[in-house]
């Protein structure tokens, strides 16, 4: 399979502190990637390597076959950029942008900005920097969709937009994307919008990948169980069958990827009494605050 | 893909060519009516003596001192804070262009508008002083004012590279040092003083080559 990003052994310290650590990750051809992960866990990092605003300290990144922090400026043409709060020439008008970048771009498809300029209903010579936050996001992903990339890179395509705009983005993005063998990396901080919109999941953890996997395999595969029993909390702890387990007074809630009768015989082997283990239904958000923890 | 560059600055720089236009229209009116003022009221003799004695000329055109100075530093503001604010940057160096070409054409787009500023000024103030001296005098006065000239494309080019450098330990290091550099451009007080022209001339021109230096440290992450 054909990999449009893949990065090797990839490892980033700013000064002492380590914030990536032999991280290692392919992504497919044609697929929407959502990039998860609390603040702190080296997301940002890793979209900024990816971006090429930064170079890891070791390992290697490609995006397209070329070093990310040196790609050549016609792999740059194939992937679209939308930098964490919608960043724009805020100088410029809503004509003069699209005049601007249509210059760099042999395949610029015009009518795709144009469309979601007129949806937007402002005058062509309006000032972007005039513009809410979730109408300059129309214009980024209009200059985006315009510029037809191979690749996205949508950095906390969120961050600002209130859920009108959210949901709007997400249509457009999922409308763009369909049939048109694009690779899609995102990141946000609104893990429902997420669900709705991507095909795999790339969860990460303190200095690392906690997991990469279809979202629908995630769902099927990841599980939430609750108990009640006083004398193991404290005492029950992750291992190879048990991926997170949090308490609250005497109820225990676990995550594994182990069905229930796999969990139970486990438990059993651990001496502990589970009789009125259930299963609890999550969507992503419960099942990345399982994998992650909440703290 | 150049024409595209020169729309973007000339974008942010339209409003200040006109602006300074004008100025530059307003210092060399007032830098005749003081050289007017002089004849008229001290007489020819006097005046003479003030203008070949005490360089009285140079203090007459003042404003023609300091205009190439703020030029220089208005273009390079208005072209890249907007760039580095909130890293607008990035959205410049993922232009499908190589960074060289990018940065040297920005800077050299900027430069351009500078020098036509400058050559405006540089023919105008030959007009001003040309109508009341004798050509000794003109070319006295012209050649003492290159320096003058060049700092304004000095302070242009410190301060992109200044603007364009992530760090702000770095911005501060840069900072003093060009102002001890930029002020060497403006000591001499009297004629005479450009015999080493040739070494503000190779100064100026190696400074474009230092905003490559600051692309290569924003596009690396340094802070």
């Amino acid at each position: 399979m054909e990999h449009v990003i893949e990065c090797r052994n990839l490892t980033h310290y700013y000064g002492d502190k380590l914030v990536l650590n032999d991280l290692n990750l392919k992504v497919e051809k044609g697929r929407i990637f959502g990039i998860l992960g609390k603040n702190g866990m080296g997301k940002t990092t890793t979209i900024n390597i990816l971006m090429g605003f930064l170079r890891p300290t070791s390992g290697q990144c490609l995006v397209l076959g070329e070093e990310s922090h040196k790609l050549s400026p016609l792999t740059r043409q194939k992937i679209g950029l939308l930098h964490e709060g919608h960043l724009a020439y805020d100088f410029m008008t809503i004509k003069q942008v699209e005049h601007f970048y249509s210059r760099f771009f042999p395949g610029w498809k015009a009518e795709y900005y144009w469309d979601l300029m007129k949806k937007l209903g402002l005058k062509h010579n309006h000032k972007i920097r005039n513009m809410s936050c979730g109408q300059r996001s129309q214009v980024v992903l209009g200059l985006i969709f315009a510029q037809d990339p191979e690749l996205l890179i949508l950095d906390d395509y969120s961050m600002g937009l209130d859920p009108g705009y959210r949901a709007l983005f997400i249509d457009y993005l999922q409308e763009y994307v369909r049939d048109k063998n694009k690779t899609v990396f995102l990141t946000s901080h609104i893990i429902q919008d997420v669900e709705k919109v991507v095909d795999d999941t790339i969860i990460m953890g303190f200095q690392k990948l906690l997991l990469k996997m279809p979202l629908k395999k995630l769902k099927e595969d990841f599980h939430c169980f609750t108990f009640r029993n006083a004398n193991v909390v404290g005492v029950l702890k992750a291992d190879h069958v048990i991926t997170n387990v949090e308490f609250y007074n005497d109820k225990i809630t676990l995550y594994s990827f182990k069905t229930k009768t796999e969990v139970l015989k486990h438990l059993k082997t651990l001496g502990i009494t589970a009789d009125d283990l259930a299963e609890v239904s999550m969507n992503l958000e419960e099942a990345f605050i399982g994998l992650t923890g909440k703290y | 893909m150049l024409k595209a560059i020169l729309y973007k600055e000339w974008i942010k720089l339209r409003w200040a060519v006109i602006v300074i236009a004008g100025l530059t229209v307003l210092s060399l009116a007032y830098s005749a009516s003081m050289i007017n003022y002089y004849v008229e009221f001290q007489g020819a003799f006097q005046n003479w003596m003030y203008v070949i004695g005490k360089s009285l000329l140079l203090k007459n055109i003042v404003f023609v001192k300091v205009l190439p100075l703020i030029t220089g530093l208005v273009f390079a503001l208005l072209q890249f804070v907007p760039e580095m604010t909130n890293k607008r940057m990035r959205l410049s160096y993922h232009l499908p262009i190589s960074e060289k070409k990018l940065l040297l054409s920005s800077v050299g787009i900027g430069y351009i508008f500078l020098l036509a500023e400058i050559i405006f000024l540089f023919f105008g103030l030959w007009l001003v002083v040309s109508l009341t001296y004798p050509t000794e005098i003109v070319s006295k006065a012209l050649m003492s004012s290159i320096p003058w000239f060049l700092g304004g494309s000095a302070i242009y080019f410190m301060a992109s590279f200044i603007i364009l450098e992530p760090s702000w330990t770095y911005r501060i290091i840069y900072g003093i040092m060009t102002y001890g550099l930029i002020t060497k451009f403006y000591e001499a007080n009297t004629y005479d003083q450009y015999q080493t022209l040739w070494a503000y001339i190779l100064i100026v021109a190696v400074m474009p080559l230092t905003i490559m230096f600051a692309g290569y440290r924003f596009r690396r992450g340094s802070k």
